[in-house]
């Protein structure tokens, strides 16, 4: 019945290629549907994933990385203090607008931080960024068409101030949120200033608020008391893991965005589709070979092989369409990563998931042809 | 235990059927008839007689109203539909009128599908195909696809996947109307031949009278019943 069912599939080259296409369609649909949401969620936590920082200190009601409340800078130097600490540098998390030289403006999220020794590591030589100076920045080199920058060099400011592409780092920016320059502390203040003291000297003071405190530990033993330590110094304070912090961050943009659901929704009516597509094929194949059929019921081929000869036929067009399928996500991620600085990322658990849906779907479509199969009448062969 | 070969393979016994929905009269009524094992048996009678409705009651694909159906001493009213399909499969050869070979295999394959679904391993089934087809005439042709054979050598096939499986018995349904003269008396000539040399119990309906001289017995069928 395997040989039946695949010069069923073969015989009509039409009819094969519109169910491939509806197949291929639905298999790219969910990989690359897929490949978003991983990629979105991954960069969700780029930040976080890039520092070598165990212990994130920030405030307690701290939404995600980017909407929390601040702490001050003065409490770097007591989390320095503390036992356990090998390092503590703060990191500032502040919103801008940059205008380019030719007077396009961008909202961009100014991250300040300490270069020289810095836990973040950007993928930028440490000489780079030691060479940054005041009103330099950062940036992901998919964000300069946003900033409106040919490259490193670039100018514009910031509240009247210099604000110069002075390095480009790769795979660092997040897909939903504003373009980051990454930038000193100093740079980050007088872009962005939030204290009298900021407003008024223009450089980072006692009181200045920071977003978060990065912690590097002697000892990945002592996290447990070194964070308890910082929360009794620092009231109002939290001590949170590097996983902590990712989890946290990744669930809120989950659950604002609701990008699953849509996400998810989208694979769903695409699969909708190709099960209409492929199940209607299906039928009408079962239908154009009505009287092979009744002869195959009437020489006593059991229901059963009916079903396994249908299903032959659904899983062999879900193995051809799959290949294509592949075959256009990898354009698609190639095309979005290269053209619109969009890194998907398909895992091979995203191939087989969206082998698993192809496969269900051709074999869901296809229990309507094997239905009309066993209500054929076998005596209709003997019809002249 | 009955064996098949030596007592009378079916017989039927005061047989009713009317189709669902039908306005006319019943299409059997009161139909009887005994085969025996290796006899080979004409059903003649005019386009509606009731031929052909007979054949599928005694191959169990429809079920009579009234009367039974005893296939070597099993009453077939006595078996669930999955019980008559294996049957079907493996005491039953069946040749139709338009061939009702598949378009999409080739010969040999269409032979081997259904030893294979009857539990025949590749290697036998291949073997015994082999050897059906050269009996038939159609050694060279295994290979062909039914576009690429003549009626008559379609016929031949068709024959071929009915016996291969060495049936007790074998129904035919017109197996010579869609044949010109000369490929229908060959194609009646060899499924005699071969069944006879099987000693398989054949039952023919036709109305063609140049099948008369390879059977054993003709039974006439008329208003739905056996002459």
């Amino acid at each position: 019945m395997r040989t039946l069912a695949i010069r069923y599939v073969l015989e009509d080259v039409p009819r094969l290629v519109a169910s491939l296409a509806g197949i291929a369609f639905v298999v790219a649909l969910v990989l690359v549907q897929a490949g978003i949401y991983s990629s979105f969620v991954t960069s969700t936590t780029l930040l976080i994933d890039q520092s070598d920082a165990q212990i994130w200190v920030g405030s307690r009601e701290m939404s995600y990385l980017e909407i929390t409340l601040p702490v001050r800078y003065d409490s770097v130097a007591r989390i320095r203090s503390i036992a356990g600490v090998e390092h503590a540098e703060p990191l500032a998390v502040r919103s801008a607008v940059r205008q380019s030289a030719s007077g396009v403006l961008d909202y961009v999220r100014v991250i300040g931080f300490e270069p020289a020794g810095s836990s973040l590591h950007l993928g930028v030589p440490a000489e780079t960024f030691a060479a940054m100076r005041l009103g330099d920045f950062a940036t992901d080199a998919t964000q300069l068409p946003l900033l409106d920058a040919a490259g490193v060099g670039a100018t514009g400011n910031i509240r009247g101030l210099p604000a110069r592409v002075a390095a480009l780092t790769h795979g660092t920016q997040p897909i939903v949120s504003p373009t980051f320059l990454y930038a000193s502390l100093d740079s980050a203040v007088a872009w962005s200033p939030l204290s009298l003291g900021e407003i008024m000297g223009g450089r980072v003071a006692a009181d200045s608020p920071v977003s978060y405190v990065l912690v590097r530990l002697r000892s990945a033993d002592d996290a447990a008391a070194v964070r308890a330590s910082i929360e009794r110094a620092l009231p109002g304070a939290r001590a949170f893991s590097r996983d902590e912090m990712a989890a946290i961050t990744r669930a809120f943009w989950i659950r604002r965005t609701n990008i699953g659901f849509i996400l998810a929704l989208g694979a769903a009516i695409g699969a909708l589709v190709g099960a209409i597509v492929v199940g209607q094929i299906l039928y009408v194949s079962v239908n154009e070979h009505v009287r092979e059929y009744a002869m195959l019921k009437a020489v006593g081929i059991a229901d059963r092989a009916l079903y396994a000869a249908i299903a032959w036929q659904a899983v062999a067009l879900a193995v051809l369409g799959y290949l294509p399928g592949l075959a256009i996500s990898a354009a698609v991620v190639f095309v979005a990563g290269a053209k619109r600085g969009l890194y998907i990322t398909i895992t091979p658990l995203d191939g087989v998931l969206a082998f698993g849906v192809a496969l269900f779907i051709c074999v869901g479509a296809s229990l309507l042809a094997m239905w009309r199969a066993v209500r054929i009448d076998p005596a209709l062969v003997f019809d002249g | 235990m009955v064996d098949a070969r030596d007592a009378a393979v079916v017989a039927a016994h005061d047989l009713y059927y009317r189709y669902p929905r039908a306005a006319s009269e019943e299409a059997l009524h009161g139909a009887s008839l005994a085969v025996d094992a290796g006899e080979i048996v004409l059903l003649r009678g005019h386009s509606g007689s009731g031929k052909t409705t007979l054949l599928c009651v005694l191959a169990g694909l429809l079920t009579a109203q009234r009367g039974s159906v005893r296939v070597s001493g099993v009453d077939l009213a006595s078996l669930d539909a999955g019980a008559r399909t294996r049957l079907r499969l493996d005491r039953f050869g069946f040749v139709f009128q338009r061939f009702g070979l598949i378009a999409a295999l080739q010969a040999r394959e269409n032979v081997e599908l259904v030893l294979r679904a009857g539990g025949a391993s590749a290697r036998e089934a291949r073997t015994r195909t082999l050897a059906t087809l050269e009996a038939l005439g159609l050694a060279g042709k295994a290979e062909r696809f039914p576009r690429e054979l003549s009626g008559g050598e379609q016929q031949r096939v068709a024959i071929a996947r009915a016996l291969a499986k060495r049936p007790s018995i074998v129904f035919a349904d017109e197996p010579t109307s869609s044949l010109d003269s000369t490929s229908g008396m060959e194609a009646a000539r060899l499924l005699c031949r071969l069944a006879r040399e099987d000693r398989a119990a054949v039952v023919i309906a036709s109305h063609d009278d140049r099948i008369v001289p390879f059977v054993d017995r003709i039974v006439e069928v008329a208003d739905g019943r056996c002459g």
